[in-house]
């Protein structure tokens, strides 16, 4: 297991209130979305078009978290 | 001298962007400014509440700015700032600025950098109506696509 921190931003923030520790079996994109997916059914939808970042850059889809990572999720974006 | 500069503030200054893309080399100055109006999709707008991961923000808004570099020119300077937190309508949202010797590499290399804001930075904003509802806006997916995704 990889436990991860997860900060959550925008439209995310209704279901997740501030940073949460939580054990991933797949820490990847795909296996944070699928975990996010479980725990908040009803934001399937947004959590489907969600990305995952650190402070530098969005992750691809099938890179693997190292242990202790502070992931963000990203919904989608509409700066300016 | 940095020829980039990239901020997140509550209190964007367009007097900052001006005194940082001026270059007497530069005989021309592009800018875009976005507000807060009073509507959208219908609704009364009363101001909306920006949410932002600054880090990677800052990160975003230099590679815009290097890519920018790389198409326009090496000698272009560029100004990228963004709101965050409350915003009454008027308050300012962002402001892009670009120099260049010639005036058509800094108008393309604006209208290519806001448009690029618009769809990857990592920005969200909540609108607070005039009925009293709030909502969260719609936006674009950042989700990379699976390797094996045509």
């Amino acid at each position: 297991m990889t436990k991860i921190t997860l900060s959550p931003f925008g439209h995310m923030r209704e279901y997740i209130a501030e940073k949460m520790d939580i054990q991933l079996d797949n820490p990847t994109s795909l296996g944070l979305r699928q975990y996010l997916s479980a725990q908040f059914p009803d934001a399937r939808a947004i959590i489907d078009l969600c990305a995952f970042s650190d402070d530098s850059r969005i992750f691809a889809e099938e890179e693997k978290f190292s242990d202790g990572a502070q992931i963000s999720i990203l919904p989608p974006v509409c700066g300016g | 001298m940095s020829r980039i500069k990239t901020l997140i503030s509550n209190d964007l200054d367009i007097e900052d962007a001006i005194n940082f893309t001026a270059d007497d080399k530069h005989g021309a100055a592009a800018s875009f400014i976005g507000y807060i109006r009073n509507h959208n999709e219908g609704q009364a707008v009363d101001g909306l509440t920006y949410d932002v991961h600054e880090a990677l923000a800052i990160n975003i808004f230099e590679q815009m700015a290097k890519e920018a570099q790389e198409r326009w020119g090496k000698d272009l300077k560029i100004y990228i700032a963004h709101a965050n937190g409350y915003q009454p309508i008027g308050g300012i949202a962002v402001v892009v600025m670009v120099s260049s010797a010639h005036r058509a590499e800094s108008l393309q290399a604006c209208a290519w950098i806001i448009e690029e804001i618009k769809h990857k930075a990592p920005v969200w904003k909540k609108e607070a109506y005039i009925s009293g509802s709030q909502q969260w806006t719609k936006g674009h997916s950042l989700r990379p696509r699976m390797t094996d995704d045509k």
